[in-house]
């Protein structure tokens, strides 16, 4: 016999019984079914089981599913819980529906249980919440850094009524993630939530905040330097007019163009330094 | 008859216990070990199976102490001890038991007289 097929017949069994243990603590259904694990193993070991027909006769022994089950059971003091007979045996089919085990044992087996029409069982695992993408226009109320009620969920946050409002808590974040929005999962690029409108007043992806400031106190420095040099020029234009006016008397006769040469500058008064 | 038929369930329903206290009175005894001597007695267990539950009630009660060890030939086994208060337990129940198989002897009529 091979270990794939002994694995299989020994989770099998294992199953068989732990289906029937739902109502058990936790505690007492692992020990047990470790026992009965530990038990198989050993007579495996000490009796030489070499077949499947010897491996069966040593489950056989250990007794059905059922009546392990009832004893423990009894030995814990709970009443015997209506076993679901879609949940018994093997692939039963339809009626039932196959979810993964929560199980501690070992991970392997698998938990089946009834859809409708047969008891409920004491325990079964918390399923996963079911991830509800978002809608692509969140209903008012829904706003904010709150995560969105589930499906059945009551309660929760609700901002009082008043403007509605586009941008929610917290500082803004910047747009390199796809996402706009601040609550709960979000598909990217969902719309809404807080932060500022991409593209408007937001920071430049990848700008650091002061680098703005220093161009603009770049610029406008240099625009006054502009300024005082233009202003500078035109009182030295005023200045050297004036100066040029007062130089030139009436009386003195007037001299060809001709004759004024580079040669005879007219001496000009020291211009005034700006 | 639904009675007849429980008669055997009823009998073993307070003695089976303390014949396995009795069993690791002298000897420390692993899980599989005590299943087997139990199933060769068809009156008392009606499966190995549903021996474990039994132990485990008796270690959570605190009338046996288990741990595993290692085997020299196979997995782990979990060995059974009695406890102080599993003796004490046991030997309340032998006497008691003197008394009531007198009694129940004497009164059905199965004294042997």
């Amino acid at each position: 016999m091979s270990n794939d097929l002994y694995d299989a017949v020994v989770a099998e069994y294992l199953r068989e019984v732990e289906q029937r243990l739902h109502g058990l603590p936790v505690l007492q259904r692992r020990e047990l079914l470790g026992d009965l694990e530990a038990h198989i193993a050993t007579e495996r070991a000490e009796r030489g089981i070499s077949s499947e027909t010897e491996l069966l006769h040593v489950l056989e022994r250990l007794g059905t599913p059922a009546v392990v089950a009832a004893a423990a059971y009894e030995e814990a003091g709970l009443p015997l819980p209506p076993v679901p007979a879609a949940s018994v045996g093997s692939a039963s089919g339809s009626g039932s529906v196959t979810f993964a085990a929560s199980s501690r044992f070992t991970g392997r087996a698998e938990r089946t249980a009834p859809i409708v029409g047969t008891p409920v069982p004491a325990y079964v695992p918390p399923a996963p919440a079911p991830v509800i993408p978002p809608p692509d226009d969140p209903p008012v109320g829904r706003r904010g850094p709150f995560p969105p009620n589930g499906p059945g969920r009551p309660g929760g946050f609700v901002p009082p009524p008043g403007p509605r409002r586009t941008s929610g808590f917290g500082p803004p974040m910047p747009p390199t993630s796809g996402r706009s929005g601040g609550f709960g999962p979000q598909a990217p690029g969902r719309p809404g939530g807080f932060g500022s409108p991409a593209g408007f007043g937001s920071p430049v992806p990848g700008s650091r905040p002061g680098s703005t400031a220093w161009v603009r106190v770049l610029i406008a420095g240099a625009v006054l330097l502009a300024a005082i040099v233009a202003l500078g020029c035109l009182a030295g234009a005023f200045l050297f007019r004036g100066a040029e006016s007062d130089s030139v008397s009436p009386a003195v006769p007037a001299q060809p163009i001709a004759s004024i040469g580079p040669a005879d500058p007219p001496t000009l008064p020291p211009l005034p330094t700006p | 008859m639904a009675d007849v038929a429980q008669l055997s369930t009823g009998l073993r329903r307070g003695t089976l216990e303390f014949c396995v206290l009795a069993m690791v009175e002298h000897e420390d005894r692993y899980g599989t070990e005590i299943v087997r001597r139990f199933g060769d007695e068809t009156h008392l267990a009606a499966s190995e199976g549903t021996l474990y539950p039994l132990l485990s009630r008796l270690r959570r009660v605190g009338w046996l102490d288990s741990k595993w060890s290692e085997s020299p030939s196979g997995p782990p086994r979990r060995y059974y001890a009695l406890t102080d208060s599993g003796r004490s337990a046991l030997e309340h129940f032998r006497t008691e038991w003197v008394s009531f198989r007198q009694t129940v002897d004497r009164l059905v009529g199965t004294g042997g007289e």
